[in-house]
C-alpha cells in the first residue's frame, strides 16, 4: 500500500488513477490517447502443400513459374483514444513492402517488389463485463471496419526486368483486399499482481468484391497468451496464435491463374499455427515515462497450406507506443 | 513405338525412384524442422520458467487501479487539513488531534490507515471507522460512503451543525451541501468544492487549493 501523502496537491491532481504498466492494458482509461508504431518482418521459405513440404521441382509439376521465398516488412502507425472507460477507439494503417522471388521452368529466377499503404482499421473495444479500473477479468467486445486504402493494383515488371511492361501481381503481393471488412471479435484479458493473460477471437470478413472482381477470403484468428512482470520495466510473455483463411473468391482477369500458384484463387487456403515469445519493456517514470517497447520472434509449430504455397518461416515485431 | 514404350517406361521408373527419394530428403527435413520447433519450444517455456521463478523474489508495483484510487483520495485528504481552516468550534485549542472519520462503508480500504497517527498543523491524525451521527461533533473531517447515499440529507444536516468538514465522491454530492466531492476526470481524481457551503459553516478554504477545484453551488 503506497502511502502517498508526501505528494503535493498538484501531483496528486495529475496522477493517474489507472496507470499504464509493464503488463499492457488492451484498452485504456477514459481520456488517454497511445501513439503506437510496429515493425514487422515477415520470412516465407519452403514450399508447402498440405503440412508436406515439398520441392521446387515437385511445385513446377503444377505450375511453370514457383515463389520460393516471400519477406514482407511492415510499418504500423496506431492511435487509441479511450472517450470513456468503457470504450476505447483504435485506428491502424500498415506501410508494406514486400519482396517476391520467383524461379521459373529451366533455371531462371527473378524477384518482384510490391509498396505501399494498406487496408486501414478502425476498431472499438467495448468492455461488456470487468471494469478497466478493477483488472482482474474483463471481457470486451471488438467490433470493427477495413477500409480499402490498400491497393489492388500492386504492379511490376514481367520477370523483374525493368525493359518488360508492368503487370498485375498475384495475389498476396496485393497490398490490401480493396473491399471493406467486417473486424468482430471477442477479447478476454485476465490480470492478477504480476501475470496478465489472455485470449483473443477476431475475424476478417469480406464484403462483396473488389474492383478487379474478386474478394480475398475470410481470415480467423484466435491467440491466447501469458505473460509475467519481473519488474515494474520489464515483462516477458508467451504467446500462441492460430489462424485460418479462406481461397479467394472470383479471379482477377489481369492476373494468370496458369502461372503460379499465388495467382491462382483455388490455391489461397491455409491455417497454421505459430508460437511467439515476446519481451515487453516499460518506462514508469523518468523523461520516457509512459512509454512501452516490445520485441516478439516466433514460428509455425502447425501449417497447412492449400498449396503450393511458400510457408512462414518466421515472424519478428518491434513496437512502441506512448501513452498520456 | 515399342522403344518409345520401353523408353517411356524407363523415364517413369526413374522418376519414381527420383520421387521417392525426394519425398524420404523432404520427408526427413520436415522431421528435423518439427524437432527443431519441439527444441525452441521447450527452450522458450524453460526460459519463461527460468525468468518467472527469479523475477518471483523481486516487486513489481501491479496493483488494482482502485487499490490506488484510494491512495489518492487519502492523500487528499492529509493535503485538505493543510488549505483549510476550520472554525474554532470544528477545531477546539485544547484538542492536539485531527479525526477523519469514516460514515457507512470504508471503501478506502487499507489506504486511509497510512494516515494514522501522521502530523498535520501540529496536530495528530485519527482514523474513525463506522461513525454514526452522533459522533459528529467528535469529527473534523467525515468522509461519506456512498452506501450512505438514501440518508445523505439527513447526513448533511446533521453536520451543519457539528461544523465538521464534509467529503464524498457521490455524484450531486457537493451541489446538495456537502463541501467536497471526489470526481474523477480523464483517468484522474479531481474535487468538487461548494464554496459557499464552506463559508456558511465558517472554514476558510485557501485559493491554492480552489484554483484545483471545480467550484459548484447548492
Amino acid at each position: 500500500m503506497a502511502d502517498l501523502t508526501n505528494l503535493s496537491l498538484e501531483d496528486l491532481y495529475n496522477l493517474d488513477v489507472v496507470q499504464i504498466n509493464v503488463l499492457g492494458g488492451h484498452t485504456h482509461p477514459q481520456g488517454q490517447i497511445m501513439f503506437g508504431y510496429q515493425y514487422m518482418f515477415m520470412d516465407m521459405e519452403g514450399i508447402k502443400k498440405g503440412e508436406r513440404e515439398i520441392s521446387v521441382a515437385e511445385a513446377m509439376l503444377e505450375f511453370p513459374t514457383v515463389h520460393t521465398k516471400m519477406t514482407m516488412e511492415m510499418h504500423m502507425f496506431e492511435l487509441m483514444y479511450a472517450p470513456i472507460d468503457r470504450l476505447t477507439l483504435m485506428a491502424m494503417l500498415p506501410y508494406k513492402r514486400m519482396a517476391m522471388h520467383h524461379e521459373m521452368m529451366g533455371g531462371t529466377h527473378f524477384t518482384q517488389h510490391a509498396d505501399g499503404i494498406g487496408d486501414l482499421e478502425v476498431m472499438g473495444l467495448y468492455t461488456l463485463l470487468g471494469d478497466v479500473k478493477k483488472g482482474q477479468n474483463r471481457l470486451i467486445l471488438d467490433a470493427g471496419v477495413s477500409f480499402p486504402t490498400g491497393s489492388v493494383d500492386a504492379r511490376d515488371h514481367r520477370m523483374g526486368d525493368p525493359s518488360l511492361p508492368l503487370v498485375r501481381l498475384e495475389y498476396p503481393m496485393q497490398l490490401g483486399s480493396g473491399t471493406y471488412d467486417l473486424l468482430p471479435g471477442l477479447t478476454y484479458l485476465g490480470d492478477a499482481n504480476k501475470f496478465s493473460w489472455g485470449a483473443q477471437m477476431l475475424a476478417t470478413v469480406r464484403l462483396g468484391r473488389n474492383e478487379n472482381n474478386y474478394r480475398f477470403g475470410n481470415q480467423y484468428r484466435l491467440t491466447t497468451w501469458g505473460g509475467y512482470a519481473v519488474t515494474d520495466w520489464f515483462a516477458p510473455y508467451l504467446r500462441l496464435e492460430g489462424r485460418w483463411w479462406d481461397d479467394v473468391t472470383g479471379v482477377d482477369p489481369q492476373i494468370n491463374r496458369a502461372a503460379t500458384a499465388e495467382g491462382n484463387p483455388d490455391r489461397q487456403a491455409g491455417r497454421r499455427v505459430d508460437l511467439l515469445f515476446g519481451l515487453g519493456l516499460f518506462a514508469p517514470k523518468g523523461a520516457l515515462k509512459g512509454t512501452r517497447l516490445m520485441v516478439e520472434g516466433g514460428f509455425p509449430i502447425y501449417e497447412h497450406l492449400k498449396g503450393p504455397q511458400l510457408g512462414n518461416s518466421w515472424i519478428l515485431t518491434a513496437g512502441a507506443s506512448y501513452a498520456f | 513405338m515399342r522403344f518409345k514404350a520401353t523408353a517411356s517406361g524407363t523415364v517413369r521408373a526413374c522418376n519414381n525412384m527420383s520421387s521417392d527419394l525426394t519425398q524420404r530428403r523432404e520427408g526427413a527435413k520436415t522431421q528435423r524442422n518439427q524437432m527443431l520447433y519441439v527444441r525452441w519450444s521447450i527452450g522458450a517455456l524453460v526460459l519463461l520458467t527460468a525468468i518467472c521463478l527469479v523475477g518471483s523474489a523481486t516487486n513489481v508495483s501491479a496493483q488494482s487501479a482502485v487499490a490506488r484510487e484510494y491512495e489518492i483520495k487519502a492523500a487528499y485528504l492529509y493535503n485538505f487539513i493543510k488549505y483549510i481552516d476550520w472554525p474554532p468550534q470544528g477545531l477546539p485549542a485544547g484538542s492536539d488531534t485531527i479525526t477523519i472519520g469514516v460514515m457507512g462503508g470504508n471503501p478506502f480500504g487499507p489506504a486511509l490507515a497510512t494516515l494514522d497517527g501522521k502530523m498535520v498543523k501540529n496536530r495528530k491524525l485519527v482514523i474513525k471507522e463506522a461513525v454514526r451521527l452522533e459522533d459528529l461533533p467528535s469529527c473534523q473531517i467525515v468522509f461519506v460512503s456512498p452506501s450512505e447515499t438514501p440518508r445523505m440529507q439527513e447526513i448533511l444536516n446533521a453536520s451543519n451543525e457539528a461544523k465538521v468538514l464534509t467529503v464524498s465522491e457521490v455524484e450531486g454530492f457537493a451541489a446538495r451541501g456537502g463541501i467536497i466531492n471526489f470526481i474523477e476526470e480523464r483517468n484522474k481524481v479531481r474535487f468538487e468544492i461548494n464554496a459557499e457551503a464552506a463559508k456558511r459553516k465558517g472554514f476558510v478554504i485557501s485559493s491554492e487549493l480552489l484554483k484545483l477545484a471545480k467550484v459548484v453551488k447548492s
